[in-house]
């Protein structure tokens, strides 16, 4: 049939020396480049896009997609290890991925994680061939309207994210869509809790406050009590995941992967929203919730499926449509433009050879991924086994050179270190992080979409329940609010708060 | 003898060739104020990917994002004026910035060596709208006063002067929905979201060519040679220009020696077939202006924004 | 213990009333929907409800297993204090004395100091992190860590 065709073309067009050497340079670069915090898959693509002005357009873009979604699988490399999130759709692997560390158990973790990203980018990469340009067409007709009813469902996910008392999750969650007020109002211009402070114009710079609130705060609850030679609470046994967390984390990889590659067709921080997302599902379908947050390999496997199927997911409206679904797929786009490639609805039909053959590449990439990471866990494991008195400067290190590496800005360095403190005491009180992350990534975009919405239908909000996309995210959030399931406020959900 | 002669006369004689003829001896730093990737930044990219051939030192990209733009044009005003520090400054957001919040530079704070590029702006639709022309769009809007939404990068954005600069002119009264940049206005165009949205020929032109946006009109002084049947909007009685510009500036007290040299290897730069073409591949067009015709366009675009803005009754 | 809880009840309370207190000048509601000071300022308004609940929710509770010792032994705030100064000062003269400097010293102070290391250790991994990842970040990617701001330390090749 026609599409086994395409395949068997797109395979042709795989395997020339030129493009299968471009696909490996591209994984290879992105896997480094998602290991080391700050220096995002965006700037690495960047750096890299004048060297390719003279190399064929495939091989190109081979070479930097190949870069984009292997960044994804370098991201939990460290969040498992360290704690720290390189950007912050990895925010959520630092909640069971390092707690799964610091019970010896760095190997399985960071085994599924790789494992778990290959499966989700291979269903990612056939939900592409398979459903690209109608899924695309729906992706249009997402307005601002649709985006905040989304969102607004979203935020009934940051109620399942917390498993202690509701009432500190939500001061979190409030804490964090203040936080994310700050800075210059889009929609009208004025600055807003600014200050004068110039480097708070464009608003608080989202990596240097996960690296502060998860990194540099662990740091610092280390440093408080005399600094022990080990933190692992036990030695690390075996390197892969033992066949009981297979079965655990089967079905959780395949709902992220699925999750993930829709939420990543929508434009916006695709893959934090997924693997925030999918952490929470977990959580509601989990027969024991109360071990989240203490290690759970469901806590790894799904949200790390869901972020790699996100990847997947954003090339949709850039491969078929031409828009970017967010910073780095806008550099792609450049990208193709730059190698004479218009990007639209007739890219598949003007360029197959860069369809298929990216296609097929993002198979091949997604096995060489994991050829390259699995016998790279068994190094990572030894990072763990350096000292801890030597290990955490090298971790203040790792984090001042990311945030700085970033726009080479002092001020954000700064910014991190009073996370880090924030974080500290937060953690301090029993307050949890990551309905903060959340709140800091959707706040804004809900409130901007919000008035957005209003000015479209110039003042009226009937714009949410006229279209009906928006009208039906509307009616699920309400049901589930005043659904039975939802907890109380006034009671907590476990013993201690 | 003669030999002890002629080393102290060269001796002596190179103090005063000094920066003229060894300058560049180190890389040269180029800050960008907008992060990588941006259109600013690829664009300065490809500028250091094809100087190595006339400038005899690498040009470094620095990138200094922040604040629209404020935090990188500052840091080149603050910069050491040697010569081994410059930037890309971009008009109109330049130009505009001072007149919308206290900003920590003044249009004085450079020197400027040379343009680069040019972008037009246009008014554009999707290629399924009822708008086929851009009388189309006015008659429409005249008859439904404040109805008509046209999407822009953002409130006090270039786009955004353009659309109000426009609808003044053109006498007609459309609401302007500020998004978070062009690519966001630009998608919502397509998806129908509103009804149409400014921003610059470089964003749109892919995506006439993949036929999926329609440009009404551009505001330019004379029709684009890519788009030669598409009217000007000064044509069709509405005496709108709008530009935006990127040039290489230097802090106001670097050499006068460095200037010329930039200057001259940076023009020669541009006309390189190499350099033309991939910026054209980019959507933008090389445009040469010498420092003193910069001076002049910035002055004029100071008058014409400072009281639009005011008039926008902002601040 | 409570003291303490409530202490930080009270900070938030007051950051609330804070947040408030500057949403209130801008604008609240245009014609076109909401302003700009509409969201800060109901934001703030619900987190003082909520730092207030807390607050009273501290206040009220009787002394009992889980209050876990919240303020640290005094060896311990040294420790937290002097590694945040550390990281502030660095962030701080980074520009100043250069990243290979001030790095230099954060790392011995880190790992002498706090880490109480053998010397040669300290050395070796100083010299790797700062000048090291200085050469490694330059040359290989592309990212210009700051050189020394001071003459003549730049004339070092800091």
């Amino acid at each position: 049939m026609e599409l086994f065709e395409h395949l068997l073309f797109g395979t042709q067009t795989l395997f020339t020396p030129v493009n299968l050497a471009f696909c490996f340079i591209g994984v290879l670069m992105g896997t480094l480049v998602g290991v080391l915090p700050g220096l995002g898959p965006t700037a690495a693509i960047a750096l890299l896009l004048p060297a390719t002005f003279h190399t064929p357009p495939v091989a190109s873009i081979i070479m930097l997609a190949g870069i984009y979604y292997g960044a994804m699988y370098g991201g939990s490399t460290t969040s498992i290890l360290v704690n720290i999130p390189g950007e912050a759709a990895s925010v959520i692997t630092c909640l069971d991925g390092y707690q799964m560390a610091l019970q010896g158990r760095a190997g399985p973790a960071l085994g599924i994680a790789a494992f778990g990203s290959f499966i989700a980018g291979t269903i990612s990469v056939v939900g592409l061939m398979l459903i690209a340009p109608p899924l695309a067409k729906f992706a249009l007709a997402f307005g601002p309207p649709e985006y905040f009813s989304l969102m607004l469902m979203g935020v009934v996910v940051l109620i399942y994210l917390g498993s202690g008392s509701i009432l500190k999750a939500l001061m979190m969650a409030v804490f964090g869509l203040l936080v994310g007020t700050i800075g210059q109002d889009s929609i009208s211009g004025t600055l807003r809790l600014t200050f004068g402070i110039r480097e708070l114009y464009d608003g608080v710079g989202l990596i240097p406050a996960i690296m502060g609130l998860f990194g540099v705060s662990e740091v610092i609850s280390n440093v408080e009590q005399a600094i022990k030679t080990e933190i692992i609470s036990a030695k690390a046994r075996n390197l892969m995941p033992n066949r009981q967390d297979w079965r655990d984390s089967f079905w959780p990889i395949i709902r992220g992967s699925v999750l993930g590659f829709f939420i990543g067709i929508l434009p916006g921080p695709s893959s934090t929203i997924s693997s925030f997302s999918s952490y929470a599902l977990e959580k509601k379908v989990s027969g024991n919730p109360a071990k989240f947050g203490k290690g759970a390999i469901e806590g790894v496997a799904g949200p790390e499926a869901a972020n790699n199927a996100a990847t997947g997911g954003s090339f949709i409206p850039l491969l078929t449509l031409g828009i970017p679904a967010n910073a780095v797929t806008a550099l792609l786009l450049g990208a193709f433009m730059i190698h004479g490639v218009t990007p639209g609805p007739l890219l598949i039909s003007k360029h197959p050879d860069l369809f298929w053959g990216t296609v097929m590449s993002m198979y091949l990439g997604n096995i060489m991924l994991l050829i390259l990471n699995l016998p790279l866990i068994g190094l990572w494991v030894q990072v763990l086994r350096v000292p801890y008195p030597i290990l955490f400067p090298l971790i203040l290190l790792f984090c001042l050179v990311g945030v700085f590496s970033l726009n080479f800005s002092q001020a954000e360095v700064g910014l991190m270190i009073g996370f880090g403190a924030f974080g500290y005491a937060a953690r301090k009180f029993q307050f949890e992080l990551a309905p903060l992350v959340l709140a800091l990534v959707i706040g804004p975009m809900i409130e901007n979409y919000l008035r957005l919405s209003l000015i479209i239908s110039r003042g009226s909000p009937w714009i949410f329940f006229r279209r009906p996309i928006s009208a039906v995210f509307i009616l699920i959030t309400l049901t589930l609010l005043f659904s039975p399931f939802m907890p109380r406020i006034g009671r907590s959900r476990e013993r201690f708060q | 003898m003669k030999r002890v002669f002629f080393l102290l006369v060269g001796f002596f004689l190179f103090p005063a060739s000094a920066v003229a003829s060894d300058y560049p001896t180190k890389p040269i730093d180029v800050i960008v104020a907008y992060a990588a990737g941006g259109g600013t930044d690829v664009g300065a990219r490809i500028l250091a990917k094809v100087a190595p051939k006339y400038v005899s030192q690498p040009l470094v990209i620095v990138n200094k994002p922040g604040a629209g733009g404020e935090v990188g044009f500052m840091a080149l005003a603050q910069a050491k004026p040697d010569g081994y520090t410059i930037g890309f400054i971009n008009p109109p957001t330049i130009v505009m910035l001072p007149f919308q919040r206290k900003v920590g530079y003044k249009m004085s704070d450079f020197k400027y060596i040379i343009n680069i590029m040019e972008d037009v702006g246009c008014l554009s639709v999707r290629t399924e709208s009822k708008y086929k022309t851009l009388e189309d769009f006015i008659k429409d809007a005249r008859q439904k006063p404040g109805e008509v939404t046209v999407g822009n990068a953002g409130a006090g954005s270039d786009a955004h002067m353009t659309a109000v600069d426009i609808a003044r002119r053109a006498n007609i009264s459309v609401t302007p929905v500020p998004f978070k940049g062009a690519s966001e206005a630009r998608t919502a165009v397509m998806g129908g979201h509103v009804d149409a949205v400014v921003m610059k020929v470089g964003e749109a032109k892919p995506y006439v060519e993949s036929n999926q946006i329609r440009i009404l009109g551009v505001a330019a002084g004379e029709r684009l040679k890519d788009f030669p049947q598409v009217p000007t909007f000064r044509e069709k009685g509405i005496l709108t220009a709008m530009t935006t510009t990127r040039a290489i500036a230097g802090p106001s007290g670097i050499p006068v020696a460095a200037v010329k040299y930039l200057h001259d290897q940076l023009k020669k730069t541009m006309e390189d077939p190499e350099f033309i073409e991939l910026t054209q591949k980019t959507g933008v067009y090389v445009k040469y202006m010498t420092a003193e015709e910069y001076k002049k366009y910035i002055d004029g675009l100071e008058q014409t924004y400072g009281p639009m803005w005011k008039e926008m009754g902002k601040k | 213990m409570k003291r303490v809880y409530q202490t930080a009840g009270l900070c938030f309370v007051g950051l609330s009333a804070f947040v408030v207190w500057e949403s209130w000048t801008l604008e609240y509601y245009t014609n076109l929907g909401p302003g700009p000071g509409f969201f800060p300022l109901w934001l703030g308004v619900v987190m003082g409800a909520l730092s207030l609940a807390w607050f009273v929710q501290v206040s009220g509770r009787k002394g009992g297993p889980d209050d876990v010792a919240i303020l640290p032994e005094r060896a311990g705030i040294l420790r937290i204090l002097s590694t945040l100064a550390a990281l502030a000062a660095m962030a701080g003269l980074m520009n100043l004395f250069g990243f290979q400097l001030a790095m230099f010293l954060l790392l011995v102070f880190l790992l002498k100091v706090l880490g109480r290391q053998a010397l040669w250790v300290t050395l070796v991994v100083a010299l790797l992190g700062s000048v090291g990842v200085y050469h490694l970040f330059g040359a290989y990617l592309d990212v210009p860590l700051p050189a020394a701001a001071v003459k003549l330390l730049a004339n070092l090749g800091l």
